[in-house]
């Protein structure tokens, strides 16, 4: 049958109340806020978590579009863009490839300028433009540090290049422009205008020109490798190549996914804690609420309508704090999302913002706060108005024994005996509050920086040739980014305790038959898998495979001489194992004898020690032989050198035989008290620099520290920040209540006699008690948990750089806070109920 | 012809030797139209009885027949839509609404049931208990017979069969009681509701048709 | 006839029209999906989606039609039931749904109606009663009279003999005559034949009124007469009748107050009411009798003695309550009694002058 349509009055009453209860709504307000601020914030921060490393992905693709095809002909490239599933493309016209040695692993396109794609693939110059006039050519920062290009606009650049067929060119460009692309290095695009291109290979754009690069967005992205199969055979285009974008690969998804959960993890707390708060909050005023509720049960009010009208309250109070709760989370995904996804241009926190993080965090408000509310109707539903009525009398009938007589201190201990219950519950919100602070700010103080340091950078600060920063990258001895002159000037600088270069230098060197035989037997020999020998394992390194070859045939092999002093030597020597022989450092000093390393394993794969080598018409002995593969030099020998011997020695003797390299790497350590003017003075140097020469910085370590170590706790420390902010909102909420439902008590002291003065005293008694009480309730537990349960969760954190440290400031800032509430805000309370005459305040109420 | 009829009703409160028999017994029989005083000391069990009668509160024993229906019968949504269409409650303290205008006190339950007064009765309540000037007022800013007025004038706005009334001059001074007594009165003969009144004011109930008088929880003849 | 017509024509063409509308849509909906949608599998989607959505409406159509169709039914059992005078059975009346809604507001309505069919056969029962009971008053002093008359007819007496028997007959017509009037009011009130024409007016007058008639035999007394009444408040009554109320109140005042007693007359202007208190220093009432005194023919025990029928205070509480006004009486036997009649409170002079002034 029809139901009766009379919710109406429900909303009648939700609204009325709303702002009728002005301090209780706006609290209320307030923890609703803070909540969707925190699940807004949770959300967001892992939605871009998640994004970023979807985005990584995307960068280590190097492109935006989800397929790219190659070595079409424009007709292919115009049928493909045509296909209905296709959204939008992008095209490049690829001239030839870059075929200078120095770039090393990187492929480099000489391709046509087209905005579109160089934006799919993040190659817009950010310094100076694409290049518009004949001649010029833009390329990116990597590409110009390994041909050691200086970075100045119109500089000469000279490049080698291979065309579609195959054929080697030597060509000159005018540089018109550069971008720093810190992720997509394996592959890059060197910017030149159709002019350029036709005058270089006539006719590249040409009908049956198989050289256009054409990269698609489909609609609905789902099973790439499908998908681009499909749209060839339905375009009818075959036998052309093409990649899928790694960020649409379902593993790498689920991956992301599993990599950003951790940082939805806030979410359950937020979930649990906020509704304990909300609960507790909507509580304070339970016994009042109880009579309202059972006098709109005895006016007639049905069930139905009970619930309605707490749905209501709860969707007014939680649709009241969506807008600043969206704000606050959005502020505070501002400030922390860009600590914890880095690497971007763009701000994360804009980047990834999305709808659905705050959609989601309104529903997990609404249903938080609503739950929250309609609890209490389950147990109401089941008592007749006469029943609460009657429960809310026998509470007030607490027996109190005593001679009678009634001091302050008694009053006010008896209006917490009263009301112990509701301070408990505010008691356990802030316990939950301060544990979850407690914990991560422990964590927070047990990593420490002095260990991370020690373990991740021997000496303070690095200075490596701008060839040779990425190990992916191949130094070019002739860049030149460290002359010896700025070795010096560091050396003369106050601060710096001491400088050490490395240089290097790649000579050819024929092995003697003993090395020769023990060498292949080396490689020849099981390896750390049973069956497989290490030449097997290496099979992966064809060039490495080549040069032990070479030697097994020839006897000749690349020795990579290298110039070791001070630190490195120190670090050389102390940090990896000797194979054979030992170190003497006075003896090495005089000169004449090396160091020699082969294969980073166990086993003898060089000269033992007392063996000779000559070097440039020089005999050398040999000291010792170390388990190392050259893992102290920066960047990547050439690839002749992928199978090499390395002879550490004297920088003496190797300026003797090389004289006027370059230097490829150098440390530097300095007085630590003085940190800061140096970095001033090797900023200033940075900026005067024209030449490639990159700078690691002890500031930078020490950043990346205070970042990870930020990072780690950051997104935990602000959900119990701002929950522990909600538990201290609850607690002002007892105490205001307290407060402010006594006006007609008050006015009835007062009418017995009792001064204002009295009546102050009162309340700043009660708010002692209060105090004490909470402090009692959550200070000796807090304690302990820190003492006792706080070393197990840091050890099972299991992080190397973490010691269990005891630190209480959590518990001693929220005591403060906590008495200076007890104190202040029933004070500040009683001047708005003291206002009228005695007799107005001892009837009805009035909005607050 | 009664309109309630009470078989021997029970309720007892608290367990054990501490046990309290608010209603021990009783047989009530209230005629349509008649004013009946409920009078007797305080704890003798009058509130718990017309708390029954109203389907505020349901008994341990016994049945409450109002109008031919038995409410140990009825399930609380059914409970409630008694309580809004068939008795009207007037209490001692007037159990207004803090956050709702005076008009819309009094058309609570009719806003509850879903339905707008009949504007010709709603301005005849109006006039006759003199509210019209403060309808837009809160409770909190009216006296305390003005708010019992507004009282008054929820529990006639449904036009219920049954006023009950808890003391309703209790928390008045007697000069103010006289008057809301008066209206009660007059409103119950004007409208033909029966109305049960609970007072321990012996000069108010003698203008009842018939008291009765309840002692440790039986009516004492 | 017309009217209908043209409705049903109306309904007709808005059918048609809905009908006309729907399949268009459907026409569109195909043409749309057959032009621009070039995937089968989605065309067939998007059809059975719509085909979907069309068949819940229908279902829901036919729900709320079923649901207004049992509404009706239920309503006209209801109808029928209290046509026939029956309560309506088989329903839980406190049901939230519209039909209990309309049943309550029926049932209600029939309470009302055969209120006033259980009113006025009670009018009847009062009419036969009130015949009974002047028959039974009338019949003394009728006999008393046909006797006095048979005697003067029947015997030769003297002058003095024949004079004393006048008094007595006189003494006894007057009687009748007080009765029979007492009688019309009481049967005017009963039956609710006279018009009260209530009216704000001075309550200082009605008071004064009403003293005038009991001046003359509180004199006789000896007893004290006053009254206390500020001329500015007024109430709302009818002022001839409140008189004759209040003059029955004092008379009886002054016949149960032995000599030497008072009887004092109180007006105090209250927010709703005016209260007029009378009290005197006479016999009491016990409290038992409360509310006995203002019953029909009612005369206490210790009032034997004097002369009365027992209608006058019966008479002041029906005018009373006419008027919206109520009695009340509180005493202490042997030591006086006071009654205290309410009238609606009026604007007061003040007031009333300014409403008058403002009409103007």
């Amino acid at each position: 049958m029809f139901a009766n349509n009379n919710l109406k009055i429900c909303m009648t009453l939700v609204a009325r109340d709303f702002r009728f209860h002005r301090a209780k709504t706006r609290i209320l307000i307030l923890a609703a806020a803070l909540i969707t601020g925190l699940y807004a914030f949770v959300f967001l921060l892992g939605s871009s978590v998640e994004g970023a490393y979807l985005l990584n992905y995307q960068y280590t693709y190097g492109s935006a579009s989800h397929i790219l095809y190659t070595g079409l002909t424009e007709r292919q490239a115009d049928m493909l863009a045509e296909n209905v599933n296709v959204k939008n493309s992008v095209r490049l016209n690829t001239v030839g490839q870059l075929t200078d040695e120095e770039l090393g692993q990187r492929s480099i396109k000489l391709a046509v300028t087209d905005r579109d794609y160089a934006e799919t693939v993040l190659s817009v110059p950010t310094t100076g433009s694409l290049p518009q006039e004949r001649g010029e050519i833009a390329l990116d920062e990597f590409t110009m540090d390994s041909l050691g290009i200086p970075r100045e606009l119109d500089a000469p650049v000279i490049l080698q290049w291979a065309d579609a067929a195959g054929e080697t060119h030597t060509s000159s460009f005018t540089l018109c422009g550069w971008w720093a692309s810190p992720t997509n290095f394996t592959e890059a695009c060197a910017w030149i205008t159709d002019e350029t291109a036709a005058e270089l290979v006539p006719g590249y754009d040409a009908e049956g020109a198989a050289n256009v690069t054409l990269g698609v967005i489909l609609y609905q992205p789902k099973q790439l490798d499908v998908q681009a199969e499909q749209i060839l055979a339905e375009q009818g285009v075959s036998g052309i190549s093409f990649t899928t974008n790694l960020a649409y690969n379902d593993a790498r998804q689920e991956q992301a996914q599993s990599n950003a959960m951790p940082y939805y993890y806030p979410a359950v707390l937020v979930l649990v804690c906020g509704f304990l708060m909300i609960y507790s909050i909507v509580h304070v005023t339970a016994e009042k609420d109880d009579t309202f509720l059972a006098a709109l049960k005895a006016l007639g009010m049905t069930p139905r309508q009970l619930r309605y009208f707490l749905l209501g309250q709860g969707l007014a109070v939680s649709a009241a704090g969506l807008v600043p709760g969206f704000l606050l989370g959005f502020l505070l995904d501002l400030l922390i999302t860009s600590r914890i996804v880095t690497g971007m241009d763009e701000n994360p926190a804009l980047y990834f913002l999305n709808g659905e993080s705050f959609a989601l965090a309104a529903v997990c408000t609404v249903g938080t706060v609503v739950l929250a509310y309609l609890i209490p109707a389950i147990k109401l539903s089941r008592m007749t108005p006469a029943e609460t009525v009657k429960k809310r009398e026998k509470r007030r009938k607490m027996r109190h024994k005593g001679d009678g007589k009634m001091t302050l201190t008694r009053l006010a201990l008896r209006t917490l005996g009263g009301e112990w219950r509701r301070a408990l519950f505010s008691a356990g919100a802030l316990l939950i509050a301060l544990f979850l602070l407690s914990s991560i700010w422990i964590q927070y103080v047990s990593l420490r920086e002095d260990i991370y340091i020690a373990a991740l950078s021997p000496w303070d600060y690095t200075l490596t040739d701008g060839s040779a920063y990425l190990p992916v990258q191949q130094y070019n001895p002739d860049s030149r980014g460290i002359t010896d002159e700025i070795i010096e000037d560091l050396r003369s600088r106050p601060e710096v305790t001491s400088v050490s270069a490395i240089k290097t230098k790649e000579i050819i060197l024929t092995a003697s038959d003993e090395l020769r035989e023990r060498l292949s037997d080396y490689y020849n020999s099981e390896g750390e898998e049973e069956g497989i020998t290490k030449r097997e394992e290496m099979a992966g390194y064809p060039e490495w495979n080549a040069g032990l070859e070479r030697l097994e045939k020839t006897g000749e092999y690349t020795a990579v001489i290298v110039s070791v002093e001070g630190e490195y030597l120190d670090y050389l020597v102390d940090n990896q194992p000797f194979n054979d022989g030992g170190y003497d450092g006075e003896l090495f000093r005089e000169g004449g004898w090396v160091l020699t390393s082969g294969a980073n394993a166990d086993g003898l794969s060089s000269l033992a020690a007392d063996e000779t080598v000559e070097i440039e018409g020089r005999i050398f002995s040999v000291m010792g032989a170390l388990a190392d593969n050259g893992s102290i030099l920066s960047g990547s020998n050439s690839p002749d050198a992928a199978f090499c011997l390395y002879y550490f020695m004297t920088p003496e003797d190797f300026e003797a035989m090389f004289p006027g390299q370059g230097i490829r790497q150098a440390a530097v350590n300095i007085d630590h008290s003085r940190q800061e003017d140096f970095e001033d003075y090797l900023d200033e140097y940075e900026q005067g620099l024209n030449r490639g020469m990159r700078i690691t910085r002890r500031s930078e370590y020490q950043e990346n520290f205070d970042n990870a170590r930020l990072n780690t706790v950051l997104p935990e420390m602000i959900v119990s920040i701002v929950l522990m902010a909600i538990a201290l909102v609850n607690f002002l909420n007892l105490l205001a209540a307290k407060t402010l439902s006594r006006r007609q008590e008050f006015a009835v002291y007062e009418s017995l006699g009792m001064t204002g003065n009295q009546l102050r005293t009162l309340l700043r008694r009660e708010g002692m008690f209060y105090a004490l009480f909470m402090i009692l309730a959550v200070g000796p537990a807090t304690l302990l948990f820190d003492i006792f349960i706080m070393p197990y969760v840091v050890e099972a954190r299991g992080s190397w750089c973490m010691i269990y440290t005891f630190s209480a400031v959590p518990l001693w800032a929220t005591m403060l806070i906590v008495l200076a509430l007890s104190l202040f805000v029933p004070l500040i309370c009683l001047r708005f109920v003291s206002g009228g005459t005695i007799q107005e305040r001892m009837q009805t109420e009035k909005p607050q | 012809m009664n309109i309630v009829t009470v078989k021997n009703l029970k309720k007892y409160y608290g367990k054990g030797e501490s046990q309290v028999k608010a209603l021990n017994g009783i047989d009530l029989q209230v005629e349509k139209g008649k004013f009946t005083a409920i009078i007797g000391a305080s704890g003798s069990g009058k509130t718990t009885l017309l708390n029954m009668i109203g389907g505020l509160d349901l008994p341990d024993e016994g049945e409450v027949v109002v109008d031919g229906v038995s409410l140990s019968g009825l399930k609380e949504r059914e409970l409630a839509v008694f309580r809004r269409s068939k008795v009207g409650f007037v209490y001692q303290n007037f159990n207004l609404i803090p956050s709702l205008t005076v008009r819309e006190n009094i058309q609570f339950p009719l806003s509850l049931a879903g339905t707008t007064p009949d504007p010709v009765f709603f301005q005849e309540i109006i006039s006759f208990l003199r509210l019209g000037e403060r309808l837009e007022a809160y409770p909190g800013e009216l006296s305390g017979g003005g708010q019992q007025r507004v009282a008054i004038a929820r529990a006639l706005i449904a036009k219920p069969s049954i006023i009950l009334a808890d003391e309703p001059t209790g928390n008045l001074d007697s000069k103010s009681g006289q008057n809301v007594l008066g209206l009660l009165k007059m409103s119950v003969e004007t409208y033909h509701q029966t109305l049960i009144m609970i007072t321990h004011n012996l000069e108010l109930a003698q203008m009842a048709d018939r008291v009765v008088r309840i002692e440790d929880g039986r009516i004492c003849q | 006839m017309r009217g209908k017509a043209t409705r049903g024509k109306g309904e007709g063409l808005l059918f048609a029209v809905l009908t006309a509308a729907t399949i268009l849509l459907w026409v569109a909906l195909f043409y749309i999906l057959w032009t621009r949608i070039p995937w089968a599998g989605v065309r067939a989607l998007i059809l059975s989606v719509c085909g979907a959505v069309l068949a819940a409406s229908l279902l829901w159509m036919w729900y709320q039609r079923r649901q207004v169709t049992r509404f009706a039914d239920d309503l006209c059992r209801t109808l029928d039931e209290l046509m026939s005078g029956r309560q309506p059975e088989d329903i839980r009346p406190y049901e939230d749904t519209l039909l209990t809604r309309v049943q309550g507001k029926l049932s209600q309505y029939f309470d009302i109606m055969n209120e006033g069919k259980v009113q006025s056969r009670r009018d009847k029962e009062t009419i036969q009663s009130l015949v009974s009971d002047i028959s039974h008053q009338v019949k003394t002093p009728i006999a008393g009279i046909k006797m006095y008359v048979g005697i003067l007819r029947g015997h030769s007496l003297s002058q003095e003999q024949k004079e004393v028997f006048l008094a007595t007959l006189e003494e006894q017509t007057d009687k009748l005559d007080f009765l029979i009037q007492s009688l019309v009011k009481m049967s005017r009130l009963e039956t609710g034949t006279f018009a009260l024409r209530t009216q704000d007016c001075r309550v200082s007058d009605t008071v004064a009124r009403a003293m005038s008639t009991v001046w003359a035999s509180a004199e006789q007394k000896g007893i004290a007469l006053s009254a206390q009444c500020d001329s500015s408040v007024t109430a709302i009554h009818d002022s001839k009748w409140t008189a004759e109320a209040l003059g029955n109140i004092l008379d009886n005042a002054v016949k149960y107050t032995p000599q030497g007693g008072s009887v004092t007359v109180t007006v105090r202007p209250w927010q709703f009411y005016v209260r007029i208190d009378v009290s005197d220093t006479g016999i009491g009432i016990a409290e038992e009798h409360y509310s006995d005194v203002f019953k029909r023919f009612y005369r206490s025990p210790e009032t034997a003695g004097q002369e009365g029928v027992g209608l006058g205070l019966y008479l002041a509480n029906g005018i009373v309550v006419r008027q919206k006004g109520y009695i009340s009486v509180k005493s202490e036997p042997g030591k006086g009694t006071n009654f205290s009649v309410y009238l609606p409170a009026g604007l007061g002079i003040e007031k009333k002058g300014e409403a008058e002034r403002k009409e103007k």
